[in-house]
């Protein structure tokens, strides 16, 4: 099934690859990396790249392979809960809504717009104007803004579904609305779903290490590929190659989930697919 | 004289269009108007009209899954309220048009025979029941794990059928059932309708905009025109003498093979 | 729908919007801890000290009655004052807005005249190689952070080739319109890069819908090349829903400038913005939010009137 699927879908093979280093990068970050990232070594000061540091060193002589080994914790620890926020909270409010009686799903719609005018980075602002910034502030911003655009995408998808003749045909079998939306709305939005998850995964990735790069992320000392990049940007003059190394690690993440939810849409929609053998 | 199954009464339905969408606020379609009709238990009703003249309002009506404007629904006597009658589905069930989209992709083909029986609370093996009915609609009983897209159009049709029959329904309504199909499986799923209703004695409402399909399978017929009922009568009397000249259109329309000489 | 109608229904639309969401923020800002006059005394304060400018802030009143009295003020174009600088927060916006509204609206234009060409490229060749690598450009240019693409700008024109500032602006602003637009260029092609790239797979799916479409074929029956029955028929197609995107991503817009400016230090909007988050300057940032979100309302109220003129169908929904 998952080979049949693979099958020419350069999408899906580019973007599983992709995944897949990043999910082997937060593995070792656990087992192993080659230095301590917070180790501050003065005479390795923007060391270059050597057999010491494969990908040199910043300013303090910190390694830099192993901060982007260890920063991929925060940045996908951050994406998972937002994501779980998102696809819980945008899911459940996509469904309701498009059950709702229509005289309720206009004053809904219109709350889910008003939200939508509220991106990750505005709201993660305002909380941390209250709160001061912390992983939280991040986790709850993005999990929200994403929730807004999961449950716009959801609302219509599943009101597609709950219009269709084998919804009529259940109802005519006397299924009772619960058993609709567990038996026949879930199932046909799974597709939707995986597509919209992994699309909420590099969203909130990108919304992440924009945070951090703000500073309005998790704050310091734990390794963030966003505060790494604040860093470089000082010493642009100094070794620009310390822009290049973190943030090649976000686009790896980004666009492996992008490619992924592309390559699983490949799959589930026919149309989309090339000439099929 | 045989039992009085389903009547309308005064049945009117009446949409709000979308707000606007013509100028004024308070746009209303009559898609039904001052319906009357009775059907009586081994009936074989046909019911013709174009689209838009208020046959699928019809048929929502007659299975309570939305509710008059003004008039009733009434079956057996007891008027219909969308929604509150579990009890109605198991009497009255609908083969719909395209069982391409009737059929949810998703199940397989016992969980969708499955379904009114277990939403019915349906008192018997269920298993049983479903090669049962998978066997009286012709399909083979290693079907019941494919899903609907593995099918063809007719196979997905007598799928539809079994569905419809499973609970063992006193009313079929088949709601335009072979316009979907190929020409080639028409006969056979119209064939298959005829035979089975009439071997179980289920009373048939059947809807189409095609007269003939008609005058194939019913013994009665009702033609409408934009909600409103223009003639009824014994088939054979409206085919060889049509009142109305709709209805003479309608005949008309049936294409027929030049007769060779 | 008549479109005088039409309008009157999206100008409701727009107001209630920008009453709603200004109630939202003002509610998330003080029902929050994190009392105003706390914030501007310091934990130290005497309780008196406190309780007096409580009263004279208005904090002892109801919320809807501060929310109210905030409202009011602010439609008339006062915002109040800074806690920290005691400046008058609409002017400061209003002298900010010099940098932050040209870059957006030149980021805009720019990330439009990208796209449309770029993806009915993309559309055209979109079974051969150059197609293919267009469309995977603009997927790079999604997955790219834009403060990423803007430190990769800056380090290639400002430090390696060193033709343009790699940050900064004129103290004088726009009276030194050589040097103003020269401190533009970077961060407006870093915007422009990214909603560009957002913006390229829309005009590119719309093209490929147009490619498909009977018209099209007709036009191309007689005898048109595949380019020249795209100059009638596809520009205006792929600009619909070019534009429609545009108009929803306008937020997210708005925090990319934010994040563009802090890259380049362009002493903007969103540079202020979050220098009174870290001051905790409440009242400001409240301020500065309303008017954010009042821009994205308003513009997603002109673009769908824009819509509503161009497509007859847009009025129906």
């Amino acid at each position: 099934m998952i080979r049949k699927a693979m099958k020419g879908n350069v999408s899906l093979i580019a973007g599983s690859i992709m995944v897949s280093i990043t999910f082997i990068l937060l593995a070792l970050s656990f087992i192993w990396t080659p230095h301590d990232p917070l180790e501050v070594n003065p005479e390795d000061s923007f060391a270059g790249i050597s057999s010491k540091h494969f990908l040199g060193a910043d300013k303090l002589g910190r390694d830099i392979l192993s901060q982007i080994i260890v920063g991929s914790r925060v940045t996908l620890f951050v994406a998972a809960l937002a994501v779980s926020i998102a696809m819980s909270l945008g899911v459940s409010a996509g469904i309701i809504i498009a059950i709702a009686k229509r005289k309720y799903q206009s004053p809904m719609v219109y709350a889910v717009n008003i939200a939508l005018a509220f991106p990750a980075a505005l709201l993660a602002i305002i909380l941390a104007a209250v709160y001061g910034a912390s992983t939280i502030t991040a986790v709850t911003a993005i999990g929200l803004a994403t929730a807004a655009a999961v449950a716009q995408v959801t609302r219509r998808t599943a009101h597609g579904i709950l219009a269709s003749d084998y919804v009529l045909a259940a109802h005519a079998s006397g299924a009772s609305t619960w058993r609709i939306i567990r038996k026949h709305v879930m199932p046909n939005l799974r597709a939707s779903l995986l597509i919209q998850a992994s699309a909420a995964v590099s969203v909130s990735v990108l919304a992440e290490s924009s945070l951090s790069y703000l500073g309005l992320g998790t704050p310091p000392p734990a390794p963030s590929w966003g505060r790494m990049l604040a860093g470089s940007q000082q010493y642009l003059f100094v070794n620009p190659l310390l822009a290049i190394w973190p943030g090649i690690a976000i686009v790896i993440v980004v666009l492996g989930f992008n490619l992924v939810g592309d390559g699983v849409r490949e799959v589930f929609d026919p149309t989309l697919r090339r000439s099929d053998s | 004289m045989s039992q009085l199954i389903l009547e309308t009464k005064n049945l009117s339905r009446t949409y709000k269009l979308a707000k606007g969408a013509s100028g004024s606020g308070k746009a209303l379609r009559h898609a039904l108007i001052d319906m009357n009709m009775t059907i009586s238990a081994g009936d074989r009703v046909g019911i013709v009209g174009e689209s838009g003249s208020g046959k699928t309002t019809l048929v929502r009506l007659l299975l309570g899954l939305d509710t008059p404007t003004s008039g009733s629904v009434e079956f057996k006597g007891q008027k219909l309220v969308a929604g509150k009658m579990p009890w109605l589905r198991k009497e009255v069930q609908i083969v719909f048009q395209d069982p391409r989209s009737s059929l949810d992709p998703r199940m397989k083909i016992s969980e969708i025979i499955r379904e009114p029986l277990v939403c019915l609370g349906i008192d018997e093996d269920h298993d049983a029941r479903i090669n049962e009915v998978l066997d009286s609609v012709g399909l083979e009983r290693a079907m019941r794990d494919r899903y609907p897209h593995e099918l063809s159009g007719g196979q997905r049709q007598r799928v539809a059928i079994a569905r419809a029959l499973a609970p063992r329904p006193a009313v079929l309504i088949a709601d335009e059932p072979v316009s979907a199909l190929d020409v080639l499986v028409r006969d056979q799923i119209l064939e298959l309708i005829a035979t089975l209703t009439s071997k179980l004695g289920i009373t048939l409402i059947l809807v189409s905009h095609d007269l003939s399909v008609i005058a194939r399978l019913c013994d009665r017929v009702i033609v409408m025109k934009d909600g409103v009922v223009v003639e009824s009568g014994n088939t054979r009397q409206v085919f060889d003498a049509p009142a109305h000249e709709f209805t003479r259109a309608l005949i008309t329309a049936i294409p027929r093979l030049p007769e060779s000489k | 729908m008549n479109v005088l109608k039409f309008g009157a229904r999206r100008l409701l639309l727009f107001i209630s919007s920008l009453i709603v969401s200004s109630a939202l923020v003002f509610s998330l800002l003080r029902l929050l801890p994190g009392d105003l006059a706390q914030a501007k005394l310091g934990i130290q304060a005497s309780p008196e000290a406190l309780a007096n400018l409580r009263h004279e802030m208005g904090l002892d009143k109801s919320l809807v009655a501060q929310y109210w009295t905030w409202l009011s003020h602010a439609l008339r174009g006062d915002l109040g004052v800074s806690f920290l600088s005691g400046a008058d927060i609409t002017s400061e916006i209003a002298q900010k807005a010099t940098v932050t509204v040209p870059l957006v609206i030149m980021a805009s234009i720019l990330a439009v005249l990208i796209s449309i060409p770029l993806g009915m490229y993309a559309a055209l060749r979109y079974r051969k190689m150059d197609g293919v690598a267009t469309s995977a450009m603009s997927q790079f240019g999604i997955a790219i952070p834009t403060f990423w693409t803007g430190l990769l700008i800056s380090t290639l024109f400002a430090v390696v080739w060193q033709v343009l500032p790699a940050g900064g602006f004129p103290e004088v602003g726009w009276s030194e319109p050589a040097n103003a637009f020269k401190s533009m260029a970077l961060p407006v092609f870093t915007l422009a890069l990214g909603q560009g790239a957002v913006l390229m797979r829309f005009a590119r799916s719309a093209t490929i819908d147009t490619l498909q479409q009977d018209y099209f074929r007709t036009a191309r029956a007689t005898g048109l090349t595949r380019v020249q029955a795209l100059r009638i028929h596809g520009v205006r197609n792929a600009l619909i829903p070019v534009i429609s995107v545009l108009g929803m991503q306008m937020a997210t817009l708005i925090v990319e400038a934010i994040i563009v400016e802090n890259v380049f230090a362009l002493p903007g909007i969103g540079q202020m913005l979050l220098q009174d988050v870290n001051n905790r300057d409440l009242l400001k940032v409240q301020g500065i939010i309303a008017v954010t979100t009042s821009i994205v309302f308003f513009v997603s109220f002109l673009v769908d009137l824009v819509l509503g003129f161009l497509d007859p169908r847009v009025r129906q929904s």
